[in-house]
């Protein structure tokens, strides 16, 4: 019995330090007399703790309950690599983002699903990496994803659905812009929402390449050495351009707009919304491809008047991720069907209320009064 | 004698229970015919609002004020009684239990709540009570409604043939041990 209220109070002083507060803070942030030696009394179990502080507790430093609780050692949290770390609450950020993880874990769970990755892992050896490796990479996984020829379209969708990746969609304002992580729970992928469509998908690609090389390269690795980073960085994106804009399908669509060797503005900003890019991304690749010289790209993309036809176009294209991954709502939503997850629990999954529960799901197509248990015979 | 203790049923009441209470407007009916409790994180962190219609503006259930009127009472369960709880359960089962109705749960299991039969309509949780084996200590807000003549039309979730079908659910998983640690197997 006083070893659980030992263990409680380690793993709590273990969740304080690693987000930086102080005693003091936490219990004023968690709702508790707002002195140090409250937390810490319970940091070394000689206080009881109540539940509802333990809740609150937990929510302060974004780990839940169960872990609190658990009779044997939760694994340490997984290395997350961030593209550009955010200056600003980074372990705030990360901490949230790993919670994320662990939620949309517990649904696959309850669910009967497993989490592992199935993404493809390729080995790679860091030192003899270039542009030829990511090309080849980058066709492969064309093949094994099934990505077809407008890749960025379905990327996502694909990654998310077929390869158990998680997505979490998060307003990162200008700091920060993507991050990837593999831990207990699987690969996931975190992308700024508040970036256009055309950049995200790019991130996308970009943390893919992170992924597959995932074991071949530790972000650990990466942390330490500065010139590996900046090489891996650019292959990445050579990855990226590779996989969102593959050779034939990209040739054919350019080609196919030439006219008398020449080929309007419009119509590289078509291009481009076609394939869900940005234009800089295309037109860095058309120069890769020798379809464009480098001199015309760069000219092109300072150019106003393509700016503003880029501009305007985007207006049109603009898409805003959802709130929350369709499909973690939908395995949520399973799960509270079957009983396996209780209502209470399904709102705080979905980040709304009891009472706006209804329209949460609403957004997404389900109705918790809905029978969903007809059936139809399969042959 | 106060009034309170004139009450002879004693009720530990779940989030979603005091909710549709508020919201078909029974609840000031209800707490003065049985004794009500509510276990702490129900009544600091999950009954906050209620709405009487879907898109009306939520009006705000004060559960705190209601315990330090002396209108209801409420009980708290330690961390040593939440973790003998969660100890019963396998990993992914405890997973999809919420803190409020665990605490509810475990406070039967700890026999701090003696006498006090526990009413919610959330499968999880009806669940969780058989599997820990105290099914008499549920009861559906119908019934319970019925037994201090307070008939109403409930939603679905509220009533005895939905709480009787996944109490009959969680004895199952009590049998099989299917949900439960293998420590409670």
């Amino acid at each position: 019995m006083d070893n659980l209220r030992t263990l409680i109070g380690s793993r709590i002083k273990n969740a304080r330090k690693r987000i930086n507060l102080s005693q003091k803070e936490l219990a004023k942030q968690a709702g508790l007399p707002s002195y140090a030696e409250t937390i810490s009394k319970i940091e070394k179990g000689e206080r009881e703790v109540k539940a509802w502080e333990l809740v609150n507790i937990a929510r302060v430093l974004r780990i839940s309950i169960s872990e609190l609780l658990a009779s044997i050692e939760p694994k340490p949290l997984p290395f997350i690599l961030w593209r550009k770390e955010p200056k600003k609450d980074r372990i705030l950020l990360e901490n949230s983002f790993i919670q994320f993880c662990k939620r949309y874990h517990i649904a696959e769970r309850l669910c009967g699903m497993s989490s592992t990755s199935r993404l493809p892992k390729e080995s790679i050896d860091p030192k003899s990496i270039d542009d030829t490796v990511a090309l080849k990479l980058a066709n492969q996984i064309t093949n094994q994803l099934n990505l077809g020829s407008r890749p960025a379209k379905v990327l996502a969708k694909i990654l998310e659905e077929d390869w158990n990746v998680k997505i979490w969609y998060k307003d990162l304002g200008e700091q920060g812009s993507a991050a990837t992580v593999v831990g207990e729970f699987g690969p996931a992928i975190l992308i700024n929402s508040s970036e256009a469509p055309w950049r995200r998908n790019f991130s996308f690609a970009h943390e893919v390449f992170h992924l597959i090389t995932w074991d071949s390269i530790p972000p650990k690795k990466l942390q330490s050495d500065r010139e590996l980073t900046e090489e891996v960085e650019r292959i990445a994106e050579a990855f990226a351009s590779n996989l969102l804009l593959p050779f034939e399908p990209i040739t054919v669509a350019f080609k196919s707009s030439v006219k008398n060797k020449k080929i309007l503005y419009i119509d590289l900003v078509k291009i481009a919304r076609e394939f869900d890019v940005s234009t800089e991304a295309l037109i860095y690749r058309l120069c890769n491809l020798r379809l464009i010289d480098w001199k015309t790209g760069k000219d092109v993309l300072s150019n106003p008047r393509f700016r503003t036809l880029d501009k305007e176009s985007m207006h049109r294209h603009w898409r805003n991720p959802p709130p929350i991954p369709e499909r973690f709502v939908r395995l949520a939503f399973s799960a509270f069907q079957a009983g396996k997850l209780s209502r209470s629990r399904l709102a705080e999954f979905l980040n709304t209320s009891l009472i706006d529960l209804p329209k949460r799901l609403m957004e997404y197509e389900f109705n918790e009064q809905e029978d969903y248990e007809t059936e139809i015979n399969t042959s | 004698m106060s009034k309170r203790i004139m009450r002879l049923k004693l009720i530990l009441l779940d989030a979603d229970v005091i909710i549709e209470a508020y919201r078909i407007g029974i609840w000031l009916d209800l707490i003065g015919r049985v004794q009500i409790a509510v276990p702490s994180i129900v009544a600091h962190d999950e009954a906050l609002f209620y709405s009487e219609e879907e898109g009306r503006i939520p009006q705000q259930i004060n559960l705190p004020k209601l315990i330090q009127k002396g209108e209801i009472c409420e009980l708290m369960a330690s961390d040593i009684e939440m973790g003998d709880l969660y100890s019963k359960f396998d990993r992914v089962f405890v997973e999809g239990l919420h803190e409020g109705e665990a605490e509810a749960i475990a406070l039967i299991y700890a026999q701090k709540a003696e006498g006090y039969k526990f009413c919610t309509g959330d499968k999880v949780a009806i669940q969780s009570l058989a599997m820990i084996g105290y099914s008499s200590e549920g009861i559906s807000m119908e019934k319970l409604l019925s037994n201090v003549g307070l008939q109403k039309n409930l939603s679905h979730q509220f009533t005895e043939s939905y709480f009787k079908k996944w109490l009959g659910i969680g004895k199952k998983r009590l049998i099989t041990g299917n949900g439960l640690s293998k420590s409670s197997t």
